[in-house]
């Protein structure tokens, strides 16, 4: 790690110790710049810290306003699926956002007859019209409304698109991230904790499940930082899919190595845990990934990353 | 020769291809018959590759090659595997070659070039029947005798060996007591008085490796690779090659297969080949940046037993995807795209055996990596 780069991670570091950080936070902090500077190393370094830390900030949506080229002016609302859209069924749309405050606006793409436009609707508190918050996981909320009766406008569906693919882009940076945070907690766990006199971790049925995660997170690691040269759709749904996998094997692996303490309440990895699998599930799990995927390739698609 | 950048080469090479491939389109089809018997064949194609020069892209210039990159290396890669088809003397080229050019200036400018060609095959005697996964008990032997030294001992597991005319081996020149530092490399022609060679008949039906016998071979001075002592830091810096230039082969192996399979269900992709296609990308950008870093002159150390294991993965995982696409023909076909899915899927299972178990990857990754503690090591 270069020192710019290890300069960044420290910062970072301090600033999401706090849990929670703004987007005013960063950009005190010169993050606009940053990103204009070298959004490859920002975004990532942004998304994998945030992970690690297991805190949170509305900084996805920046992420995805920088890629389409505009400001929403409002939250965005993200699929739940490997769709570029969000969900429409019986005239109520569903969709995940992060971190708006009830009276804000929220604004995702839906399929209009079969045209992709923008709608948003106000989050609200009971109001007739808003989008309603069904549940909520940390700073994470499934929001659900009437699309009849939105406000709609035209949408640039390329652009959208390359937004999405962004979005799957940071995510998957975030969860590798997370998976990172349990995995080492993990480890640390497997150095000190002794049975049969000796460190767990030095047992091969410990060290080989550790391993296995490991190279699982590094493999998803190397296509999602290769999406920043190659960021077609086919790409990042497979990026988005890898790290959801690897880093759900981390913490299946690092539940199973913590032993009684992974399943208390009391020890970091809970949060960790529950964030990944909110995250597993924003933008597509796995399965629906690989579903999109199918439809979208074909014999002359070339292969991830080029030389 | 001037240097050529990739997008240059990778264009000299698909119009290359092409113009051959409408001359000759023989010559880019992948035989289907005994190692023995397909050799000649990838021997026509490595030629021909290697009288255009484009072979010669990614070596060093005084050791049969034209300079440059050795990321172009990658690039005819990719371009051949458009065509379904490459030598298989370029896997053995690209573990054992950059070892020679680092290591051993003198017998790389001798031999790279007849290697290029396809002139000459080398395979590896590391592996014996008591040294497997523990490389440092090797026992054959390499006792001095006047300027050079005499070799004498059994290899096994030596893959090619029915088709190579170069052995390179790992012997112990110190005591059984110094373990890996008492190991030196060598190179003698399989032809030498005192070899035999014996082949083993694979799962496959394909006679896919063998033995070697060392009775007393006279070994030249000229035939010792880096110094005395040195042959397991040899071995160790050979590797990682297996993990860049290999891994990459593999992995267009593997998006080829996944590519005739997308096209063989004519539109009807399946969710279980789109998951092949995304675990091969991920052996591509891992072994693409290997390969970076190792055209940089990076030491990579263990971080390589990743790629190793990510290698074995997702080569097994992809061949199960396409042995469940075969729908049957796997099992019950006779005819020559069966035999070939089989003796490729049959392939796939040694990934996980040769150039360091995945067994000991994980040791590596658990110690070296992730900084667990050691296990016990019980000595008798």
């Amino acid at each position: 790690m270069d020192d710019v780069e290890g300069l960044i991670r420290s910062t970072l570091q301090s600033v999401f110790a706090a849990g929670e950080v703004t987007t005013a936070e960063l950009d005190d902090l010169g993050w606009a710049e940053l990103i204009a500077d070298d959004p490859a190393l920002a975004v990532t370094v942004l998304f994998d810290e945030q992970g690690r830390s297991g805190a949170s900030s509305a900084m996805l949506d920046v992420e995805v306003a920088r890629v389409i080229g505009c400001d929403l002016g409002a939250a965005v609302i993200f699929p739940v699926a490997g769709d570029d859209f969000i969900a429409v069924s019986d005239g109520f749309a569903t969709g995940a956002v992060v971190g708006p405050s009830s009276g804000s606006l929220v604004s995702g793409v839906v399929l209009d007859d079969g045209r992709p436009a923008v709608v948003s609707v106000a989050l609200g508190a009971g109001r007739e019209g808003a989008a309603e918050v069904l549940e909520a996981r940390g700073t994470w909320r499934r929001v659900r409304f009437a699309v009849e009766g939105c406000s709609m406008a035209p949408v640039d569906v390329a652009a959208w698109s390359a937004g999405m693919a962004a979005a799957r882009r940071a995510v998957a940076f975030e969860l590798l991230g997370l998976g990172w945070a349990m995995l080492d907690l993990a480890c640390a766990h497997a150095r000190e904790r002794e049975q049969f006199g000796r460190p767990i971790g030095s047992f091969q049925a410990v060290q080989h499940q550790l391993a296995d995660a490991a190279v699982a997170l590094y493999g998803a690691k190397a296509l999602a930082d290769e999406s920043w040269t190659d960021a077609r759709t086919e790409v990042t749904l497979a990026v988005k899919a890898e790290a959801s996998t690897a880093t759900l094997l981390a913490a299946r692996t690092a539940q199973q190595v913590l032993g009684g303490m992974g399943f208390t309440a009391e020890h970091p990895f809970g949060a960790l845990f529950r964030r990944a699998l909110v995250l597993d599930r924003v933008l597509g799990t796995p399965a629906s990934c690989y579903q999109r995927l199918a439809e979208l390739l074909d014999a002359e698609t070339a292969p991830a990353g080029s030389l | 020769m001037g240097d050529v950048g990739i997008e240059q080469f990778r264009s000299e090479a698909r119009r290359w291809i092409g113009e051959r491939q409408s001359a000759d389109p023989d010559l880019f089809v992948q035989p289907v018959a005994s190692l023995e018997d397909a050799w000649p064949h990838h021997r026509a194609l490595q030629r021909a590759l290697f009288d255009a020069g484009l072979s010669r892209r990614g070596w060093p210039e005084g050791a049969g090659g034209l300079g440059g990159s050795t990321t172009l290396r990658a690039v005819l890669y990719d371009e051949l595997w458009a065509t379904g088809y490459v030598p298989e003397g370029f896997q053995t080229l690209e573990i054992i070659g950059p070892m020679l050019c680092r290591y051993a200036g003198e017998i790389a400018s001798q031999h790279l070039a007849a290697f290029i060609a396809g002139d000459e095959v080398w395979c590896q005697g590391f592996s014996e029947p008591n040294a497997g996964s523990d490389m440092a008990a090797i026992r054959a032997r390499a006792v001095p005798d006047g300027d050079g030294w005499r070799l004498s001992g059994q290899k096994i597991w030596t893959s090619l060996v029915s088709v190579a005319t170069h052995c390179l081996v790992l012997a112990r020149t110190g005591t059984i007591e110094e373990r890996h530092r008492g190991l030196s490399m060598f190179v003698v022609p399989l032809a030498s008085p005192g070899i035999e060679a014996r082949p083993i008949e694979a799962i496959s039906g394909r006679n896919e490796f063998g033995e070697v016998f060392f009775d007393d071979v006279a070994v030249p001075r000229e035939a010792l690779i880096g110094d005395i002592g040195a042959g397991w830091a040899l071995a160790m810096y050979l590797l990682q090659w297996e993990r860049g230039g290999y891994a990459w082969l593999r992995q267009g192996l593997v998006h080829r297969r996944v590519s005739a399979a997308l096209s063989a269900r004519g539109g009807l992709a399946h969710p279980a080949l789109a998951r092949a296609w995304s675990a091969a990308g991920v052996l591509r950008c891992r072994s693409m940046s290997t390969l970076r870093a190792l055209a940089e002159g990076v030491d990579l150390g263990p971080a390589i037993s990743v790629d190793k294991l990510l290698l074995s993965r997702t080569e097994q995982f992809a061949y199960d995807v396409l042995r469940e696409m075969a729908a049957g023909d796997f099992e019950l076909d006779a005819g020559d795209a069966a035999e070939q899915l089989r003796e490729e899927w049959f392939y796939t299972r040694a990934a996980s055996i040769y150039g360091g178990t995945a067994e000991i990857q994980r040791t590596i990754v658990a110690d070296r990596l992730l900084g667990l503690p050691k296990e016990p090591v019980a000595r008798g």
